[in-house]
């Protein structure tokens, strides 16, 4: 069974200038254990993405509809409530960026940890200490950590905290937006290697967002590409980063500068698209250098160029619809 | 030609507080040596608190050394100050981080533009007009009548950026401290930018000292590379040599961290650095990398070793290259 | 960032208050103009602080529009002028005046006087006979005879007198018109009253009343009195300007009288530029002061800083008001003295609150830029530090001038504000002196009140709608 069923799913924000389409209709799937790389650049609707997923909506919410079904069960029909006391960390939990500046500087690192075990599953403080000090093993942070405050530990050890906050109830779903972007590169590849192995370990499936595609390469084993509020691509690993089928995604690839190889590096002119005035048809129409009149002028349709793979673009569609 | 920098030496401490009395200082930059020729691009790439970003504020006189010698152009700046400066304001520019804090945002273009010629005497509105305009043009900012007018908030982080690049051609430098340019703006515009820059400093003969923690970035816009760690560069090179071939455990340690696009990423441990890296203030003995370094040795706790040029134009700071130990000359970093 | 004025004035109108705010302060300004141009500017030290001024006015009588709310009919004041005069001979040289008015009250009036103006005589000084009808025919002959005095010698005729002030005779102080009363009274009732009796019962209840079966003067003589003013002359060329009979009425204008006499209307109409003018100046001095100290404080840093602070601690622990009333008692009761004292308190507050703000715009970027670009610390801090700051500055100075209006009401209140002006907290200091509240003159200590108060609201109204342009985190979303 799936974990997590995303079908059409809707936000949009009202604001100053407009409404904003963040997310535009998006559909994925998510099986158990597996991690999906959702990429994107600043202004796709990545992070809009996590926060409906999540429920955390901010007040200028003016749409918000689709199907998300968690485990079989229908998230969009539950009330707040039922919502935060049943699914809320239990099933779903979250590392956002920036996150470990989000510790409360004036408690005890342990204490916060052992949070949801006091609210959820209604612990006493010395058995809840007993779950954290496990969790804190299998994370990499010695015993001694529970006792700290959160400046006297480092960016990584931080970082570690927040994760074992968000494994703590042994969710099947976690989500993760940015988690290593204020991390140095070293202590970046060591919490991903960290990732990777709980991932491993306790079969947790996740949605791992980032803007960085090598970032992303390095854990997902599916892949969605993000642009103006839409996926306009998702497949594997394999096939989104080997045999890319959306121009954008061909570009994103190119214009990422590589380490090991030597490959003239390019650019995709022109800025992300305003979500309150997308252009006419396909979004990224205005920037795209395989562009023809019809993507100007109709939405382009979903397209399965491969067993796995899916593309909006009128390059594989057909254009007569 | 005299090279543009020289630096023997330099040490740059800043002092933090701790308790009402007490004061210690901060080993933000210690002991860095090394030549900028003219015309070249040299990639300072490091972590944070390596030091990189302290050090091109030092070569600008932003930050006063506390020991050794600094050399722009040939003439020594180490300790002069900051009102007989006011030429170095003139050939030395710096390009920031950050495209939303960086220019003023209640300014529109043309006030933020003029502020450097104003300051630097430019008094006549016309003249001033043009070099702006031709600023502007360089990099590719049209059409210039509009943007001029225009608010930063009005701009994309790409064009804000270029506003900055432009903004720091105004005077005619000769060298540009480019501090993490590129890394608040988008992957697919990043290329584009640094192509900019590229071409301005083809076009200018610009040195540049371009600062960035994303080591993949320096291969497309600099010569050297240089790559420094708490407060020490510990190699320096030409950029693919080291980004190929590196020579430094730390360096080593930095590439194997960073992942290309690859699906294959995912089935297997990065090889990575153990444990964090040692704070400023009380860095360890002897080679201040030898606490994470998988071919520690010995000497390594006790010495520290000196940046050697081990090959022709490739130089590094490890005892596994050196044939014989040598002696630190200068000021001892037990101070 | 990035919102424009537009955004900043639409921003500030959405909410009620401050609609409010910019309406009274536009009817507040649309007072103080009027009153700046109707009146003059010695205004306080040429006619509220002489009595003589208000003399013909009635004392501590409320406003006249209490009558619509009262059974009792009160007496409306009465100045009755007439320049038309006959001039008689028959046998005696006379220059007559009639004086015709109407009564019709269940009170008596508070007072009465008789004044002529612009005399010109010859040779022997004039004398002046009244004679008071009443409705019902009842005749109070030479109820008063007043003899004009003689020039000073040495002065040669033409004689001219009573031009700048008038020959005024308060008939209640009078002797003599006591004495034609306590006649008329023998004569007309056979009462046995003696001037000094008449004095300390008041003389209008016999000028205007009549007598009940115990013989007390309780009614009024309801009906059109007549006063005739005959000024005996001896020589034919002497003139007389106008005449003018006071009724003192038991209820006064739009604001009622003090027990001096003065309009409160008026007075309290002045207090509005004053009002203004002392909120508005001593708020933007405090924010010129400390602005400037807060950007140089929070810029420049170091001792510079480590000074301005220390002031700035010692001056937040001194006690106010106390050294306030302290100062103004050593310096002098003036408005200037006590401008100053108020910023000398005031501006320490805005610099601590400055600095903080410059702090952290310090941090920018751009701030580091223009540095590097080799601006001097005085450039940035007018070009790039003074405009982030400016718009909470503006908020900060509306929100200080209802203080200011409030402190020197409290001052004045104390008896230290500055007398020659007419602010409303001196209306309400001289209210409370004179007891006012026992005496329940509610007109004199109401209004003054509700305008101080009502005045400070409104700058606040305004300050609140403000608040979130200057404050994003205040913003509301629509």
């Amino acid at each position: 069974m799936m974990v997590l069923k995303i079908r059409d799913l809707y936000l949009y924000y009202q604001t100053l200038r407009g409404e904003v389409k963040a997310v535009d209709g998006v559909s994925l799937d998510i099986e158990p254990g597996e991690a999906l790389g959702l990429v994107g650049e600043s202004g796709c609707g990545k992070t809009s993405m996590s926060l409906g997923i999540t429920r955390l909506l901010p007040k200028n919410v003016e749409t918000y509809k689709g199907s998300i079904e968690l485990e079989g069960v229908e998230l969009m029909t539950l009330t707040n409530e039922q919502y935060r006391n049943d699914v809320n960390w239990q099933k779903i939990s979250m590392v956002f960026q920036g996150a470990m500046n989000s510790l409360n500087p004036v408690l005890k690192v342990g204490p916060q940890v052992a949070e949801p075990l006091v609210i959820h599953r209604e612990m006493k403080e010395e058995q809840a200490k007993v779950e954290v000090l496990e969790i804190f093993d299998k994370v990499g942070l010695p015993p001694e950590t529970y006792d700290r405050y959160a400046h006297e530990l480092s960016g990584g050890m931080k970082q570690r905290v927040v994760v074992a906050m968000a494994l703590i109830l042994n969710p099947p779903f976690v989500i993760l937006d940015e988690p290593t972007s204020a991390l140095d590169v070293s202590i970046q590849a060591q919490t991903m290697n960290l990732l990777k192995r709980l991932k491993k370990e306790r079969d947790i499936a996740m949605i791992f967002i980032t803007h960085d595609i090598a970032l992303s390469s390095d854990i997902s084993d599916k892949m969605a590409v993000m642009y103006g509020g839409h996926i306009v691509e998702m497949g594997s690993a394999e096939q989104v980063i080997l045999s890319p089928k959306h121009p954008y995604t061909e570009k994103l690839l190119a214009s990422t500068p590589r380490l090991r190889s030597y490959s003239q590096p390019d650019f995709i002119p022109g800025a992300p698209p305003d979500l309150v005035n997308p252009p006419t048809g396909c979004n990224f129409h205005p920037r795209c250098h395989m562009v023809m009149d019809i993507c100007r002028e109709r939405d382009p349709p979903t397209c399965y160029p491969e067993e796995g793979q899916r593309v909006e673009c009128w390059l594989y569609g057909d254009k007569n619809e | 030609m005299s090279d543009i920098l020289e630096l023997h030496n330099l040490r740059m401490y800043y002092s933090v507080r701790k308790g009402f009395f007490k004061t210690v200082p901060v080993k933000a930059v210690d002991g860095v040596s090394f030549n900028l020729p003219r015309g070249e691009i040299l990639a300072l790439v490091g972590e944070s608190g390596c030091g990189k970003t302290s050090l091109g504020r030092t070569t600008l006189r932003l930050l006063e050394p506390v020991g050794g010698k600094l050399i722009f152009n040939g003439q020594e700046i180490t300790h002069q100050k900051q009102k007989d400066l006011m030429w170095l304001r003139k050939e030395a520019q710096i390009i920031f981080q950050d495209p939303y804090s960086s220019i003023n945002p209640f300014m529109n273009i043309h006030q933020i533009m003029e502020e450097p010629l104003i300051v630097h005497k430019v008094e006549d509105p016309k003249v001033r007009e043009e070099m702006i305009h031709r600023a502007l043009q360089e990099v590719r900012l049209s059409p210039v009548e509009e943007v001029v007018r225009k608010y930063p908030h009005m701009l994309s982080g790409g064009q804000r950026q270029r506003v900055t690049f432009a903004r720091a051609l105004l005077l005619d430098p000769i060298y540009i401290v480019a501090d993490e340019p590129v890394s608040m703006i988008d992957a697919s515009s990043r290329v584009e930018l640094l192509r900019v820059l590229s071409n301005l400093q083809k076009i200018h003969n610009l040195s540049i000292l371009y600062i960035t923690h994303d080591i993949s970035t320096a291969k497309y816009v600099s010569d050297n590379l240089a790559v420094m760690y708490v407060g020490k560069m510990v190699e320096k090179g030409n950029v693919l040599k080291v980004t190929e071939e590196p020579m430094h455990p730390y360096t080593q340690g930095l590439i194997s961290s960073v992942p290309d696009p690859d699906p294959n990423n995912r089935h297997a441990f990065r090889e990575v650095i153990p444990g964090e890296p040692p704070n400023a203030i009380n860095p360890p003995p002897g080679c201040r990398f030898h606490t994470r370094c998988p071919h520690v040795m010995p000497i390594c706790h006790e010495k520290e070793p000196k940046l050697i040029e081990v090959e022709p134009d490739r130089f590094t700071a490890c005892f596994l290259y050196h044939k014989e130990i040598v002696e630190e000359e200068g000021p001892g970093d037990k101070s | 960032m990035g919102f424009s004025a537009r955004d900043a004035l639409s921003e500030f109108w959405t909410s009620r208050t401050s609609k409010m705010g910019v309406a009274l302060i536009v009817i507040l300004f649309g007072i103080s103009a009027y009153v700046l141009v109707s009146y003059p500017l010695n205004f306080g030290t040429q006619y509220w602080n002489k009595p003589q001024h208000w003399a013909d006015y009635p004392k501590g009588v409320p406003p006249s529009w209490t009558q619509t709310f009262s059974s009792v009919r009160k007496p409306e004041h009465m100045i009755l002028t007439t320049d038309v005069s006959e001039k008689r001979t028959r046998g005696i040289m006379t220059i007559d005046f009639n004086i015709n008015f109407d009564l019709r009250a269940d009170i008596f009036p508070q007072f009465t006087s008789f004044s002529l103006s612009d005399l010109t005589f010859y040779d022997t000084p004039p004398i002046i006979h009244l004679t008071l009808t009443k409705p019902d025919g009842s005749k109070i002959e030479d109820l008063l005879v007043e003899s004009v005095p003689y020039p000073p010698s040495g002065q040669e005729p033409p004689y001219v007198k009573y031009v700048e002030s008038p020959l005024r005779v308060y008939m209640p102080g009078s002797p003599a018109v006591r004495n034609a009363i306590a006649g008329y009274l023998r004569t007309e009732f056979g009462s046995t009253l003696t001037p000094l009796e008449i004095r300390n019962m008041g003389l209008e209840q016999f000028l205007f009343g009549s007598p009940d079966e115990e013989g007390e003067f309780t009614n009024i003589v309801e009906g059109t009195y007549n006063l005739e003013v005959q000024v005996e002359i001896f020589h034919e060329d002497d003139t007389v300007g106008s005449v003018k009979f006071v009724v003192g009425g038991q209820v006064y204008g739009f604001m009622g009288t003090d027990t001096l006499g003065r309009d409160l209307a008026v007075g309290l109409l002045f207090g509005f530029p004053v009002a203004l003018f002392i909120g508005f100046i001593t708020s933007t001095l405090t924010t010129i002061v400390g602005s400037v100290l807060g950007i140089t404080s929070g810029y420049m840093g170091g001792r510079v800083d480590e000074l301005i602070q220390r002031v700035c601690d010692v001056l937040n622990t001194l006690p106010q008001l106390p050294i306030l009333i302290f100062l103004v008692f050593i310096l002098g009761q003036n408005i200037w003295n006590i401008i100053v004292v108020l910023v000398f308190f005031g501006w320490s507050g805005l610099t601590i609150l400055i600095r903080s703000m410059v702090l952290q715009a310090k941090q920018e970027q751009f701030i580091e830029a223009s540095i590097a670009s080799g601006a001097s610390s005085r450039w940035i801090m007018a070009r790039h530090i003074f405009p982030q700051v400016a718009p909470f500055i503006f908020t900060q100075m509306i929100f200080f001038t209802p203080g200011a209006i409030l402190a020197e009401a409290a001052l004045s209140f104390l008896g230290l504000g500055d007398p020659t002006l007419p602010t409303w907290g001196q209306i309400l200091e001289r209210g409370f002196q004179t007891g006012a509240i026992f005496l329940g003159y509610w007109w004199w200590i109401i209004p003054p009140g509700l305008l101080i108060v009502v005045t400070s609201l409104c700058f606040v109204f305004i300050a609140q709608g403000l608040e979130p342009v200057v404050n994003p985190r205040l913003r509301r979303m629509r």
